[in-house]
């Protein structure tokens, strides 16, 4: 088993719960021996969710938004909630049987409790050893890459562990110099200072131009860069961030994200405040790069005004009832006046900030001062269609990739301080 | 008291309430004394027949006094002692109440102090403008009601007296800012003596959370003050007090972990820290306070009816039709009260229950069951008669009804 405090438990329980999107959660290995961490992740991601918003009038609807944007299956719904509710994390739950209606939320306000109370409740789950060695590397590989051999895992359970560590895709291999290396992408997530120290060690130019570039634009969508390949290897690879966001015509938009600049308990602890600004930065280069004819023109000068307390932005004819992204991650909400809908932000502390570092990410790079038309955002915003965290791009994108090997060698090599540079 | 005195206050209670404050009857004010053999340990300078509370963000805590009597004797001494009472508690208004027709004189002199005088007359049409026949009002702050919970909060056990004091004169004499402490502190001494099977247990528990809301509330004014843009710093300033007294916690903590490590070695030795250990909780509360500050008076409400509702075995009303889903997020914020108390003060959790239960109409959306079948965030359309209530506009709609 791992000495991991509660909180870093809960934290890598749920990138295991996120980096099983699109994996099929009832194969025999996962099934059986991750049923804890599985439970105490979307435990986490629902709680996430709800922090802040006081009163759920109706969980089942809740429950659709959980299963499409949370990867909580419907039928592990009501235990989830039941785990929140020993916690007291959910309160005054109303059920008509076994099906929830409504509920009150009072997760803890700091994270850092909230993740040590649900890190808590997975030991209370009685996890298996395969799960508690995996949340170990995990954990372990976030520091930096290692070799396969020097883990820490009992050998009994060390092909397991790798196989579902690398189905999550919260392992990555990689074989240099004849020896397998594992790392992970919350490595590069976070310390992307790292990431850019490494960079400037080794000899692959095109890798750094393409980090700096990221640097000068986050949230460059993949489809439209002309280092579109590369960000898509490097988002591959796991050592960049890459949310995505489904388009009008269905394909799925990457956007390559260096989060840089926050403190080191916004890239772990505070995650899903992170996750939320980057699924509000995809949204707005969405309305930027894809918008059609009548495109944002400056994303910061409508994020500025979605701050403003009860301003209402964004405002489209014919959207009027449509969710949106935004508004089933809890971000913001619909405000019609006549044939007229906008949003507003659901302004609770959380949102507030996850806005603010949207605005942050997008300052690193530009400077935006002019007010922009709201309307090609407005849509981007009220599309339909699913957000993808950072670890859930790393699929899609690796059915894409042509990096050569040599030069992630180079930059892992870096990173380990191995770099023959 | 007579039975009279007690109609008059009730009436004041009731208009207060329809002027959207929450009320508390007979409040003592007084203070600690040096501690003597057979003697009492306070002394009482005077009571407030009825004590009005508002709170609004933008004007923070609001206080009205007022004085029920129907004797006829004294009146202008009463205008005196009214003004005093205002000036000690900082109350921005005064009411003198009175059967009789009042004086000319006294009435100039109410004016002059910026004292309210009301006569039978006035009172009754105050009540008139201010719609009496509200169902809230008359189904629950009536005599009969108020005397029930009246009874059944005297029927506690005599080992809970030291509680009772502390809610009739103690709370009343402590700085308020150490209400926040003091109050966890007296429950919890009194946790066995709690029988959560009796019918005052839940009656009490919610008064004691009135209690605690409006200490709560006051401290939002000074977390304000002190610091607008870090409620936590705030907070910290108002239970520990500013860098200097700190400082010397601090210091007496140091001193006392010392001691404890010099003593023979126990099985348990108390953590030793300038704030209580449910700090944390606290600061909770306080966050999800400040977050939703222009519904805290609608949760001190709730808490008001929901102790005399618990009295009289009936469910706390609905009393806010204007935004159904707002008013919601208040009953939530004293269902919050509740559970810091029962959390902190480890009391039987089936008193939380209760109390949901109790409140569940007041912060019921009554279209759930209308939408429940078919409502999904992810419909790109409402159907027919579905209400988005995710949506400002099917708030307003859903509270309107």
């Amino acid at each position: 088993m791992p000495v991991l405090v509660p909180s870093a438990i809960a934290l890598r329980a749920h990138d295991i719960h996120q980096g099983l999107h699109e994996v099929d959660r009832n194969s025999p290995l996962i099934a059986t021996e991750l049923e804890a961490t599985q439970l105490v992740g979307m435990a986490g991601a629902v709680a996430a969710w709800i922090k802040g918003h006081d009163v759920i009038h109706d969980a089942q609807a809740l429950k659709v938004v959980a299963a499409a944007q949370l990867d909580v299956d419907a039928f592990a719904f009501e235990r989830v909630i039941g785990l929140l509710e020993e916690r007291d994390f959910v309160g005054n739950v109303r059920r008509t049987g076994h099906r929830i209606d409504s509920f009150y939320e009072t997760v803890p306000e700091d994270f850092e409790s909230m993740y040590g109370q649900l890190g808590a409740a997975w030991h209370d789950q009685g996890p298996t050893e395969i799960e508690g060695a995996l949340l170990g590397v995990v954990d372990r590989l976030s520091h930096g890459p290692q070799r396969l051999e020097d883990l820490d895992i009992a050998p009994a359970a060390r092909q397991d562990v790798v196989a579902i560590g690398t189905e999550s895709q919260a392992i990555q291999l990689l074989t240099i110099r004849n020896s397998q290396i594992a790392y992970s992408p919350f490595f590069s997530y976070e310390n992307p200072k790292s990431i850019e120290t490494a960079l400037a060690q080794i000899d692959v130019d095109r890798l750094a131009k393409a980090f700096s570039g990221v640097r000068q634009f986050q949230g460059t969508p993949l489809s439209v860069s002309p280092d579109g390949q590369l960000l898509n290897d490097l988002v591959a690879a796991g050592v960049m961030a890459g949310p995505s966001l489904q388009r009008p015509d269905q394909s799925r938009e990457l956007f390559a994200v260096a989060p840089y600049g926050f403190g080191p308990d916004v890239l772990t602890i505070k995650r899903p405040l992170l996750e939320k600004a980057l699924a509000v930065l995809a949204a707005v280069r969405m309305g930027q790069h894809f918008g059609g004819i009548t495109s944002l023109n400056s994303p910061v000068a409508l994020l500025n005004a979605l701050l403003q307390p009860g301003r209402t932005v964004a405002w489209h004819s014919s959207t009027k009832r449509q969710y949106g992204v935004l508004q089933q991650l809890g971000i913001v909400r619909f405000v019609s006046a006549g044939s007229r809908s906008g949003i507003q932000l659901v302004d609770f502390d959380d949102n507030k900030l996850a806005v603010g570092m949207a605005i942050d990410l997008l300052n690193e790079g530009e400077v935006t001062s002019t007010k922009g038309n709201s309307t090609g955002v407005e849509r981007a915003l009220l599309a339909p269609g699913h957000y993808r965290t950072q670890i859930q791009g790393i699929r899609p994108a690796k059915q894409r990739t042509l990096i050569p090997v040599d030069e992630l060698s180079s930059l892992v090599e870096a990173v380990m301080g191995w770099g023959t540079a | 008291m007579t039975q009279r005195d007690m109609d008059q206050k009730l009436q004041m209670r009731r208009a207060f309430w329809l002027m959207g404050a929450s009320t508390r009857l007979e409040v003592k004010l007084g203070s600690l004394i040096p501690r003597e053999d057979r003697r009492a340990d306070r002394q009482e300078w005077t009571d407030l027949d009825v004590l009005a509370i508002h709170y609004a963000p933008v004007s923070g805590v609001t206080q009205l006094v007022a004085d029920c009597k129907t004797s006829r004797t004294r009146v202008a001494e009463r205008i005196f002692w009214l003004r005093g009472v205002m000036d000690l508690t900082g109350a921005r208004q005064g009411f003198l109440v009175r059967d009789f027709p009042l004086p000319a004189a006294a009435r100039q002199l109410a004016f002059r102090l910026g004292v309210s005088a009301l006569d039978r007359e006035d009172r009754e049409a105050l009540l008139r403008d201010l719609r009496e026949d509200d169902p809230v009002v008359l189904g629950l702050l009536n005599g009969p009601a108020v005397s029930r919970w009246g009874s059944l909060l005297s029927a506690t056990p005599a080992e809970l007296d030291r509680l009772h004091r502390y809610r009739t004169t103690g709370y009343w004499l402590a700085p308020r800012h150490r209400n926040l402490t003091a109050l966890p502190a007296a429950v919890t001494a009194a946790r066995d003596m709690l029988d959560s099977s009796q019918p005052w247990s839940l009656p009490l528990v919610v008064d004691l959370a009135w209690l605690y809301l409006f200490a709560l509330v006051i401290a939002l004014d000074d977390i304000g003050r002190i610091r607008l843009a870090d409620p936590r710093i705030g907070l910290s300033q108002v239970v520990v007090g500013d860098e200097r007294e700190r400082r010397e916690k601090d210091a007496i903590a140091a001193q006392l972990r010392s001691l404890f490590e010099a003593m023979p070695k126990r099985q348990q030795v108390p953590a030793v820290d300038v704030v209580p250990p449910y700090y944390e909780d606290l600061s909770d509360l306080v966050i999800r306070l400040w977050r939703r500050r222009s519904l805290a008076i609608d949760a001190l409400r709730t808490l008001e009816l929901a102790t005399v509702a618990a009295a009289n075995s009936v469910a706390v009303p609905s009393f806010v039709v204007t935004d159904f889903v707002e008013h919601s997020l208040g009953v939530k914020l004293a269902s919050d009260v509740v559970r810091f108390i029962i959390r902190t003060c480890r009391l039987d959790r089936s008193l939380q229950g209760r109390f949901d239960d109790l409140t569940f109409e007041a912060g019921r959306n009554p279209f759930d069951s209308a939408t429940a079948d078919d409502s999904t965030m992810t419909s790109s359309e409402p159907k027919q008669g579905q209400i988005d209530l995710f949506s400002v506009e099917g708030r307003q709609e859903a509270g309107g009804r």
